[in-house]
């Protein structure tokens, strides 16, 4: 019975779809910053997620539960918003302050983080799915 | 239990516990509580459904959403038909004891 | 333009024409380096293209007609946003709204010393386009890797989206 809880503790996956929105809006955001890499008057933007969840990670899982036979939930009143704001960065390309390598580089990272998380995230759907189904004999 | 879009994970968890808990003598709480399961499946496929339509409109919907919608109404659903199984397996099981 | 599912890449599409702008220009400069006669009279003038971000316009507001079922919400849903699309507000997302302006650099044209050009005047002197081929190149490979990064972003979207249906 262990094993099967174990199974479906399925407490990252508010994480796991937040993170996932992130990066979603991270990909946006890069992709104008490129898109405007020579225009005249535009600020560089960027997604602030991976900073907010080290500001509100505490010592362990803290959901909140009502009733004893509840499974603990994890963190779900930690859950950080992704949040666009303007980059401050000093940068100088000529026209504005957009580093369009860098800029290459975040939406190679941000490709590969959104990969995990939609692995992570079928991982879990896939043990869920074995152990409500595997539950027969 | 709480009727939150997007917690499917948390209602699944919830669900399935009490779900393979035994069932008690009288019923009344457990078919409740079965009743809840219901009424949440609905409510997932509903917004699988939402989504799955915004999608094909092409508004702005984000894709990894709209599966994790359908991912979470197919399991939400699974698990009701398993939870019907078990529970004419208790029921069986009842009327066995009683003949 | 599409779909909004997809707004991700148009605002790179965006940046593809707004590169692909840019380096018309600079090809024709390069092209006309050393042309002292135009139509216009006089030498060639270079030409630069100026990107910046077009003021978002309102969308055109729903229409009020009564809605009768789902299917009759769908098709007005749908005629909103051809609607948008079509109209003179595009409503394109945020950023992606790159408006591309092509003039002429006032910068003076350059008097050099050749007697032996054919445009030379009395004292020797002609007037050659205000072109410098260096920031030319400098310019154009900076719009070629622009260009490519943006396209570079267009593949990378459609790698999140279908790797996402596999959730």
């Amino acid at each position: 019975m262990d094993a099967i809880s174990n199974l479906i503790d399925a407490g990252n996956v508010p994480l796991l779809r937040k993170a996932l929105s992130a990066y979603a809006m991270r990909h946006r955001v890069v992709a104008e910053n490129i898109a405007n890499v020579e225009t005249q008057g535009y600020q560089a933007q960027r997604v602030q997620f991976e900073q907010l969840l080290e500001e509100r990670d505490g010592p362990g899982p803290s959901g909140l539960r009502t009733h004893p036979s509840h499974l603990p939930i994890g963190q779900p009143d930690r859950m950080p918003e992704p949040e666009v704001e303007l980059d401050p960065t000093p940068f100088d390309n000529g026209v504005n302050n957009v580093d369009i390598e860098g800029e290459s580089l975040a939406e190679a990272e941000n490709l590969l983080m959104y990969n995990m998380a939609t692995r992570m995230l079928s991982a879990k759907y896939d043990g869920l799915r074995r152990a409500i189904s595997g539950r027969n004999g | 239990m709480a009727a939150i879009r997007g917690v499917g994970s948390e209602i699944l968890q919830q669900a399935y516990k009490q779900a393979t808990a035994k069932p008690e003598p009288q019923g009344g709480g457990f078919s409740a509580r079965l009743q809840e399961l219901v009424g949440e499946v609905d409510r997932l496929q509903d917004h699988a459904g939402d989504m799955q339509t915004r999608a094909l409109q092409g508004d702005d919907v984000a894709v990894h959403d709209v599966m994790i919608a359908s991912e979470e109404a197919g399991l939400a659903f699974s698990l009701m038909v398993e939870v019907r199984n078990k529970l004419v397996e208790a029921y069986q099981e009842l009327m066995r004891m009683q003949a | 333009m599409g779909l909004r599912i997809f707004g991700n890449m148009h605002v790179s599409a965006s940046g593809l024409r707004g590169m692909r702008a840019r380096m018309n220009a600079i090809a024709e400069n390069i092209a006309n380096v050393e042309t002292t006669r135009t139509p216009e009279g006089g030498p060639y003038r270079r030409k630069q293209v100026v990107l910046q971000q077009a003021e978002p316009t309102q969308a055109p507001p729903m229409p009020t007609r009564e809605v009768t079922g789902f299917d009759d919400l769908l098709r007005t849903h749908r005629e909103h946003l051809r609607m948008v699309e079509l109209g003179s507000g595009r409503e394109l997302p945020q950023g992606s709204r790159l408006e591309i302006t092509e003039a002429e650099d006032a910068q003076p044209f350059k008097l050099v010393h050749n007697p032996a050009h054919p445009d030379a005047d009395e004292q020797g002197y002609v007037l050659m386009p205000n072109i410098d081929l260096v920031r030319e190149f400098v310019d154009l490979i900076s719009a070629q890797r622009a260009y490519e990064a943006n396209v570079t972003a267009i593949e990378g979207a459609k790698d999140m989206f279908m790797r996402a249906l596999e959730i």
